[in-house]
């Protein structure tokens, strides 16, 4: 049982828990109610963190379909604050397509993929993020793949707000997390966390030896400089904001959008307006 | 007075234009129009032909005899020859009018050198396209005045004054007037085809989001759109692929905004994790199928019913679904409010089954009465929900009171994974019961609100149709009003069945007539009321049934 009296679907000892602590710290300290937040997830065990927050709107959607929901309810309801929270594989794999399209499309949510290099719900198989040479119960004779890497990616692809995280230390996630929730436009946090069932390899003391905060001197404008962070990865594996790129939201492109009230507020059972679309077929 | 017109060349030649100015003339002179479009899958060369029938009684369908042929180039002959009878065809009576130098050989043959006379007048090769414009009128009887006024209308504002004298040049070539088309008295009418009045009817209907994939046909209603995104305030955003789209109107839906989705069968197989999606949630969302020839890639630019019993089916798992195939652009424009209105009132996904030949082919229509159109979200208002609010409170009727987000104070939960009435995920299996049970007794109701089928014509034999094919049986039905009966639906789930169980009850033969070819619509019958069609007409070469190829066939089964 956690705190809010839910029956809580995750292992002894998940990284899961720590996140949940900060995103019920991120709520319990915004400025912004509750009712205004959006929760959507994917399928998984990370995919369930909305489940167990009180008070705000929740659409635990379809595996790897997150992102398309998220955008489009934003997009229908501006007011929303939309926070996505899924999984490496949610994201990185069956929903890839819909990553690259949403970093570029840069609608203002945020995207939380709890990272833990593996599959948990489905049992242990390799997640795009999964090291090469790493058996499991799928990839007997070891992942042969390239492991995915979410941040270059996001880089490349000029996301506007590229971060990494890491659930041994709270404090950070949840200064990071919010950074994102608060950032204009699309923003990624990848938040290292251990699957302590089926990953053995990357466990929370293999992070929490790697992990090393960017300096405070880190320029987070610096696209070439964030690349090369962006691929650091092994001994040492930096967290934080590794890039920013302030530009304007698909909101704020959009006629439709741009200073207008939410869309789902423009209706009207006026007919009046329709006449002009019948006389051009006159 | 009834005549069939087709224009016909090679992709890229301009056959459109040529063929929206001759509907458009015969459009304004009171005459009603139907015009349909047949090409190939390219940008060049191929073929790219309209025809377009004109009379002084409503038609739904074209017609396959040509009367007057326009060819743009010789190569398009062999599709319209006698015993081809995929294209629209000539007979002993068609005359033809084409470039004097186009190497076409036929009979009864006017040729005018519009190529010739568009680079002199206008400078430009293309301008060839207004000359014959100009020709048609003459040939038809149709004043210049009218000709011209149908051109400023028409033609991009950059290139009119150049191409008028073309028009005038064209209108005074020595051609036979062969035909006297006097003006008619056609008011409150419109020209349109099914994107187009699907397109306006989503629209009237509120919606403020589009999401959808390029494919054709079904583009055209996203063109149709994008084209009225800024006057109506509207969202056209094209996904990066229709698993994205159809999740996107889930979104966009739950989120409180009336959406609109349009695509073809390949892009609504992407779909139908989605729809299952909004089955679970019970979000309304909207999905027009514009059908054309499959499997796979099929036939991109051809019309096809084939889709019913996959889109009947799609998605896993069991949930309710409304399902409506317009007869014409017309009807597309009625069953598009529908469509909007019981997707809302019961809070579950509609389908509008449309295909190639409605999103292709212009008709004339009565048009639309707003004043008819009453439109409600249908949802909650304060005090008709227990608090605190549950999203999937379970009621007699199955519909929980619906609210969205920020519509009050109360959050909205909604999961697709089973859950309780909160919108809470559960392993319950009480509860699970219960949930299906709340989710399907919805289709009760829906079935109550579905329209008795169409019931043509006295004969002894029943045919049995939907959709499309309305125009092609109306117009054979009513030519053989004592050797034939029609039943013909355009909602087809959930399927109302009283009546057509007392027609067939009645029918010396029952005949199903439909475009795809293993007779989809007659086996869902089969399934709903046991009652098994044993013959049937169907068309799968891509093509529109129409009148003819129906009659044909219907005397390889003697019962006319």
């Amino acid at each position: 049982m956690w705190k809010n009296g839910m029956d809580i679907a995750w292992c002894p000892g998940c990284g899961n828990f720590a996140l949940l602590d900060a995103v019920d710290h991120i709520l319990e300290t915004s400025e912004i109610p509750r009712n205004h937040f959006l929760y959507v997830s994917g399928i998984g065990q990370a995919a369930k963190l909305p489940l167990y927050l009180k008070g705000v709107n929740v659409l635990n959607g379809l595996h790897g379909r997150a992102l398309p929901v998220a955008q489009a309810a934003k997009i229908a309801n501006g007011d929303l604050t939309v926070v996505v929270h899924s999984g490496d594989g949610c994201n990185y794999g069956e929903g890839g397509n819909h990553l690259l399209a949403a970093m570029r499309r840069n609608v203002d949510i945020t995207l939380i993929v709890h990272d833990n290099q593996i599959y948990g719900l489905t049992k242990g198989q390799a997640s795009p993020t999964t090291s090469m040479g790493m058996t499991t119960v799928a990839q007997t004779l070891g992942v042969m793949l390239e492991p995915f890497s979410p941040l270059a990616t996001a880089v490349a692809l000029d996301c506007s707000f590229v971060a990494r995280t890491f659930v041994g230390d709270p404090e950070h996630m949840a200064t990071t997390m919010r950074a994102a929730i608060r950032h204009h436009g699309f923003a990624l946090v990848d938040v290292l966390q251990q699957c302590v069932t089926f990953n053995k390899v990357n466990t929370f003391g293999w992070y929490k030896q790697r992990v090393q905060k960017l300096p405070d001197d880190y320029d987070p404008t610096d696209r070439q400089a964030a690349f090369a962070k962006a691929l650091e990865w092994g001994d040492h594996i930096p967290i934080g904001v590794l890039y920013v790129h302030e530009r304007p939201s698909y909101g704020d492109l959009h006629p439709a959008l741009h200073g207008k009230p939410a869309l789902w507020k423009n209706w009207t059972t006026d007919m009046a307006p329709y006449d002009a679309l019948l006389e051009e077929l006159a | 007075m009834d005549i069939t017109i087709t224009i016909s060349g090679e992709a890229g030649q301009g056959v459109k234009t040529l063929g929206s100015l001759v509907a458009r003339v015969l459009f304004d002179r009171g005459y009603y129009v139907v015009q349909d479009e047949s090409y190939h899958s390219r940008i060049r060369g191929g073929l790219d032909a309209t025809t377009i029938r004109a009379s002084d009684v409503p038609h739904h369908a074209v017609q396959p005899l040509i009367d007057l042929f326009v060819p743009l180039a010789s190569s398009v002959v062999p599709y319209h020859l006698a015993g081809n009878g995929h294209e629209s065809k000539m007979g002993p009576s068609t005359r033809t009018l084409c470039d004097t130098k186009s190497g076409v050989d036929l009979p009864a043959t006017t040729l005018v050198p519009s190529v010739e006379r568009a680079k002199t007048l206008a400078g430009d090769a293309r301008a060839a396209n207004v000359f014959l414009f100009g020709a048609v009128c003459r040939m038809l009887g149709i004043p210049l005045v009218t000709a011209t006024a149908v051109a400023r209308k028409e033609l991009p504002a950059k290139i009119l004054e150049k191409n008028l004298p073309v028009l005038e040049d064209g209108y005074a070539q020595p051609v036979m007037e062969a035909w006297s088309l006097p003006v008619r008295k056609l008011n409150h009418h419109l020209l349109a085809n099914a994107s187009q009045s699907i397109g306006a009817a989503a629209i009237v209907a509120g919606v403020k989001f589009y999401s959808g994939y390029p494919m054709s046909p079904g583009s055209g209603i996203m063109n149709y759109l994008a084209a009225h995104a800024e006057q109506y305030g509207i969202v056209v955003e094209q996904a990066e692929d229709e698993i994205s789209a159809a999740n996107m109107a889930v979104g966009a839906s739950y989120a409180g905004v009336r959406q609109m989705v349009s695509t073809s069968g390949g892009g609504f197989a992407l779909m139908v994790e989605a729809l299952s999606l909004a089955g679970m949630t019970e979000t309304p969302i909207v999905i027009v199928d514009a059908q054309r020839p499959a499997p796979a890639t099929g036939l991109p630019t051809r019309t096809e019913q084939s889709d019913l019993w996959f889109v009947l089916h799609a998605g896993h798992g069991e949930f309710v679904r409304y399902l409506s195939a317009p007869r014409t652009a017309e009807d597309a424009f009625t069953l598009t409010l529908k469509a909007y209105e019981l997707s809302s009132k019961y809070q579950i996904p509609a389908i509008i089954l449309s295909d190639q030949q409605l999103a292709d082919t212009r008709v004339t229509v009565p048009r639309w009465d707003l004043g008819e159109v009453h439109l409600d979200r249908h949802l909650a208002e304060p005090g008709s929900y227990q608090e605190p609010y549950k999203r999937f409170a379970l009621t007699p009727s199955g519909v929980s009171p619906r609210l969205v987000p920020l519509q009050t104070d109360w959050p909205v939960i909604v999961d697709s994974d089973e859950h309780d009435e909160s919108g809470h995920l559960t392993e319950d299996l009480d509860i699970r019961e219960r949930m299906v049970n709340k989710r399907l007794r919805r289709q009760q109701d829906l079935r109550g609100d579905m329209e008795e089928p169409i019931v043509l014509g006295n004969g002894p034999t029943l045919l049995v149709g939907w959709g499309s094919s309305f125009g092609a049986l109306e117009e054979l039905v009513l030519d053989h009003p004592t050797d034939l009966r029609l039943i013909h639906f355009n909602e087809v789930w959930p399927l109302r069945t009283e009546r057509l169980l007392a027609e067939m009850e009645r029918a010396r033969l029952v005949v199903a007539v439909e475009g795809n070819a293993t007779a989809q619509f007659a086996q869902l019958i089969a399934r709903e009321t046991g009652k098994r069609i044993e013959h049937s007409v169907l068309r799968y070469d891509g093509r529109p049934l129409s009148a003819a190829y129906i009659e044909g066939k219907l005397h390889d089964l003697e019962v006319i």
